[in-house]
């Protein structure tokens, strides 16, 4: 494992036909590190996260993914590199089982569904398990970004992008989730996680950025800006 | 009498049912209803018919070729005319299918001719008796083929990587992106499925009721019903809607008239959406992306 950052954003613009998104945003992620992106709505933290995966077209400035830049190229080949994105809203295939969502969160790794890691995919949610037959569909919604987080594992992540896992969850249900974010960052995962609660961004990050109208407007350690309680007044007005 | 009329109903659906079911893997993969889709069918059979009166080739050497053609061709539709357009512009792709499909019409009637042409039957000999009814071989291909080609169908999309990559496509496009699965593969081997599946009914159907340039149109109006009848999207709601539609159809043509089965599969088409907007076996449309 080299030094070099796992992604680098240099300039990067994105756009929505004549609409621009994301502006001027250049941003860097260490190996193992958490970082943080909060801001309000529509300041463009999907759209960066989409960016990042190739999933829209009108990308400008340079992406670089382990040191290679991904101007062009498809994003399955990311994907098949371990650059996982878990979608806002959670995106499960709810007509398949959740057995079949998480065997398909394998299709891009070479040699398939491996048996150890749906198990492992399924320990880390044991309600899962419960459910492996149901269809995913008829999960709640927590139950749900759990099987979105399951299935994004077993692509065995290098870089994880979770866009608003949180999301209209219940507290109780927003700590199991974080628990294993931590247990990743443990394990050494790098992390790039979208937020909208910055208290929980900044808890479970190492470094925060704070973005607005599609621009970065501040970024520190999380840590710092736990302490200085600057975060209320960048995110949520003078 | 009333079996007679069961067995060419069934028959009838059964091609129904496989022109169906190419409208629907397209439909739910790439999200573009294929108006060519009938002229490969027609291609299918006028191929068959081709190759075996002017060239004199055997029966299954034939039918390959014609078949092989067709998925060929199905290809070459979405290569060059579909896969590099925005597919948020469903106008330009509907023009795009009837544009594609009005060329092969006329290379056809350029190509092969004219002529209203009926191929050999698959197998010789003449039909069999069973009860009062008379069972052209033709006719045991025709349902033993759809047999196994949904068969295969099941197979491919339930227990295969590409399979389920199909089905993960289907359901909701941008997860599966997000999966590492190519939507854009997807896309070819469901205009290839279509073309396969499409061409076969070619070939099954021109020995029982001819291969002309002209039937494309006809055909895929047909198929297209049948898919809606029983939920675009779904390949089972393909087979129960080609085959009620085939039924329909040969009930009416044999105690009312064959003057109104259109008018009546068309009544029944239009009640059972007005009950059923989804189709009979259709789920509600997934989601878009
Ligand atoms: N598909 C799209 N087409 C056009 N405009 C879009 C599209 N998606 C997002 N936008 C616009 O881009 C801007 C940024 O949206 P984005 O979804 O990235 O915000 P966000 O920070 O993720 O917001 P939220 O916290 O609500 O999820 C918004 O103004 C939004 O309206
Ligand atoms: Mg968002």
């Amino acid at each position: 494992m080299g030094h070099e950052p796992v992604l680098s954003l240099q300039k990067v613009c994105a756009y929505y036909g004549n609409l621009c998104a994301v502006r001027d945003v250049s941003l860097e992620i260490n190996p193992g590190e958490t970082v943080c992106i909060i801001g309000p709505n529509g300041a463009g933290k999907t759209t960066l996260l989409k960016s990042v995966s190739r999933v829209i077209p009108k990308v400008e400035g340079a992406i670089r993914y382990r040191g290679a830049s991904t101007a062009g190229v498809a994003p399955q080949a990311l994907v098949a590199h371990g650059l996982i994105h878990v979608p806002e809203g959670r995106q499960i295939f709810p007509s398949m089982t959740v057995e079949e969502n998480i065997e398909i969160g394998a299709f891009a790794v070479p040699g398939g569904v491996r048996k150890d890691k749906t198990d492992a995919a399924m320990d880390m949610f044991p309600k899962l398990r419960e459910r492996r037959r149901q269809l995913a569909g008829t999960l709640s919604g927590g139950e749900q970004q759990m099987l979105a987080m399951a299935r994004a594992l077993m692509g065995q992540p290098h870089l994880l992008m979770l866009d608003e896992p949180s999301m209209g969850l219940a507290p109780k249900v927003v700590s199991e989730i974080y628990r294993q974010v931590d247990l990743l960052r443990g394990r050494g995962v790098t992390i790039l996680l979208v937020e909208q609660n910055a208290r929980i961004a900044l808890r479970n990050s190492d470094r925060t950025v704070v973005m607005a109208s599609g621009e970065i407007r501040h970024q520190g350690k999380s840590a710092d800006l736990l302490a200085g309680g600057l975060i209320a007044s960048l995110v949520f007005g003078k | 009498m009333l079996y007679q009329i069961i067995l060419s109903g069934l028959t009838v659906g059964a091609i129904y049912a496989l022109i169906a079911i190419g409208f629907t893997i397209v439909f739910s993969t790439v999200r573009i209803v294929n108006f060519a889709h009938g002229e490969f069918v027609m291609a299918g059979g006028m191929i068959y018919a081709y190759l075996s009166a002017v060239h004199g080739m055997p029966v299954f050497p034939a039918v390959a070729i014609a078949i092989g053609a067709c998925v060929v061709l199905a290809l070459l539709v979405y290569e060059l005319g579909l896969a590099s357009m925005d597919k948020d512009n469903h106008i330009a792709q509907v023009m795009i299918t009837l544009g594609v499909g009005i060329t092969l019409k006329g290379l056809a009637q350029i190509f092969i001719g004219k002529d209203t042409q009926f191929p050999p039957a698959f197998s010789a000999g003449g039909p069999l008796a069973v009860g009062g009814a008379t069972i052209p071989y033709q006719m045991l291909w025709i349902v033993g083929a759809l047999a196994v080609l949904m068969l295969g169908l099941y197979m491919l999309l339930h227990h295969t990587r590409v399979g389920k990559g199909m089905m993960a496509v289907s359901i909701n496009h941008y997860a599966a992106t997000l999966m590492g699965i190519s939507p854009r593969r997807s896309a070819v081997i469901a205009f290839m499925l279509a073309g396969l599946i499409g061409g076969a009914a070619g070939t099954l159907l021109a020995p029982v009721a001819s291969a002309h340039y002209d039937n494309g149109i006809f055909l895929g109006i047909k198929g297209f019903a049948a898919a809606i009848l029983g939920g675009l999207g779904s390949p089972l709601g393909a087979v129960v809607g080609g085959l009620i539609l085939g039924l329909t159809e040969s009930v009416t043509a044999g105690y009312i008239s064959s003057v109104y089965k259109d008018a009546v599969s068309l009544v029944l088409l239009l009640a059972i959406l007005l009950i059923r907007p989804q189709g009979l076996i259709g789920k509600r449309l997934p989601q878009k992306f």
